[in-house]
């Protein structure tokens, strides 16, 4: 992040020596000055902005892709009390047709 | 059921158990999973709120008559910009959130009451030949292996998808500490670069002698809005990052954690301190 440090505290500089005189002519040569350095922080964000705005979607996708594979996960936990619930069904179900057997 | 079915069940049941979640990882899951919420909850509330005040300085620096043209009052703020990490910090949050539901789930209460529900159909079955300790023994039987079954495949399913998820939970949180830092060159830093030159044109405004007394009143105002954008730089922000920072470390602990049982995630503890302290510097800036 150097060239991100230098440019700001270049600026910060600029904007001292600013506030510090009390001419005018001096004020509006040295803002032309603080103008440039913040053009070039702003042309120098704008591409890396785009840059990491194409990372976050890339990243967004693969969290998405871990966040779907819990919610599978947490419906495969409640598969196992279904499970138990099929088992009692089918015992039901067992027990019903020995009864019509008259095997109970 | 003869001895050795007894035996293999017992083996069966152990080997299950065994291969759950220590304390130890759970806790270091648990933990991540609030973080990994709590920041992306923040991220995707401070996106707008940076947008909103580079806006406002820059609708003022045009009121003052300053160096910001009037069609860049968004300047780097884009809303699409904003709305692609808005969203990134949304996935991360909802990571948070289910890997701690994942943590969670125990499913008792189903398992309870499907064991119940098995225990009505074996009596019906058995008839009076199962005394009621007999029911209860295998009700609760059928209630304990269904439980270890949950443990086995939940812890399954964390060790699988935290290690997966590993390197796109650090790379996010890298992207969030770039546009988090005042020097980063990203959208801070545009926040930071906005708040110079107001700075600059307000200085000039109040230097000139026929500045109107609206666009001194302006510029005060401009003011205000320069000081309120570097406390939530240097302030909140910097501690924004500091939690992000926990946050990535805790996730590599994590994932050492949940493939060496004897690994102690010391730096989950500082997670969490990192956390509070971001809740702190956010009520002591904004008072959100």
């Amino acid at each position: 992040m150097a060239i991100g440090d230098d440019l700001h505290n270049l600026a910060s500089s600029l904007l001292k020596l600013m506030q510090a005189t009390d001419s005018i002519q001096e004020k509006i040569a040295l803002r032309r000055q603080l103008t440039a350095v913040l053009e070039e922080t702003e042309r120098i964000i704008a591409v890396n902005i785009d840059t990491a705005s194409a990372e976050y979607a890339a990243a967004t996708r693969g969290i998405d892709g871990a966040s779907a594979a819990i919610n599978a996960s947490l419906e495969d936990l409640s598969k196992v009390a279904a499970t138990i619930e099929t088992v009692a069904k089918a015992i039901d179900l067992l027990s019903k047709l020995a009864a019509q057997a008259g095997l109970i | 059921m003869q001895l050795h079915q007894i035996v293999i069940a017992l083996a069966w049941a152990t080997l299950l158990s065994a291969c759950g979640l220590t304390g130890e990882q759970r806790n270091a899951a648990m933990q991540l999973g609030h973080a990994a919420q709590s920041s992306g909850d923040f991220a995707s509330d401070q996106f707008p709120k940076l947008r909103q005040m580079v806006i406002s300085m820059n609708v003022i620096d045009v009121e003052i008559g300053g160096t910001r043209k009037p069609g860049e009052l968004d300047k780097n703020f884009s809303a699409s910009t904003v709305a692609i990490r808005v969203r990134a910090a949304r996935a991360l949050a909802s990571y948070g959130e289910l890997l701690i539901a994942l943590v969670t789930e125990t499913q008792a209460a189903e398992l309870q009451q499907a064991s119940n529900d098995f225990v009505s159909s074996v009596k019906s079955i058995s008839g009076k030949r199962l005394s009621d300790a007999q029911l209860d023994a295998i009700g609760s039987t059928v209630d304990q292996v269904g439980g270890w079954i949950v443990e086995y495949k939940r812890a399954e399913a964390i060790k699988a998808i935290v290690p997966q998820a590993a390197p796109e939970v650090e790379h996010l949180c890298d992207l969030l500490i770039n546009d988090f830092s005042q020097t980063g060159q990203n959208l801070s830093q545009e926040v930071d670069a906005t708040a110079q030159r107001l700075r600059g044109d307000i200085d000039v405004a109040l230097a000139e002698k026929d500045t109107s007394f609206a666009e001194r009143s302006a510029a005060m105002q401009g003011q205000t809005l320069v000081e309120q954008a570097d406390a939530e730089l240097t302030v909140v922000n910097a501690q924004a990052i500091q939690a992000l920072k926990a946050l990535k470390t805790a996730n590599q602990d994590l994932v050492k954690a949940l493939t060496d049982q004897q690994y102690n995630a010391a730096d989950i503890e500082n997670l969490g301190e990192q956390i509070n302290m971001l809740a702190t510097a956010i009520k002591t800036v904004s008072a959100r």
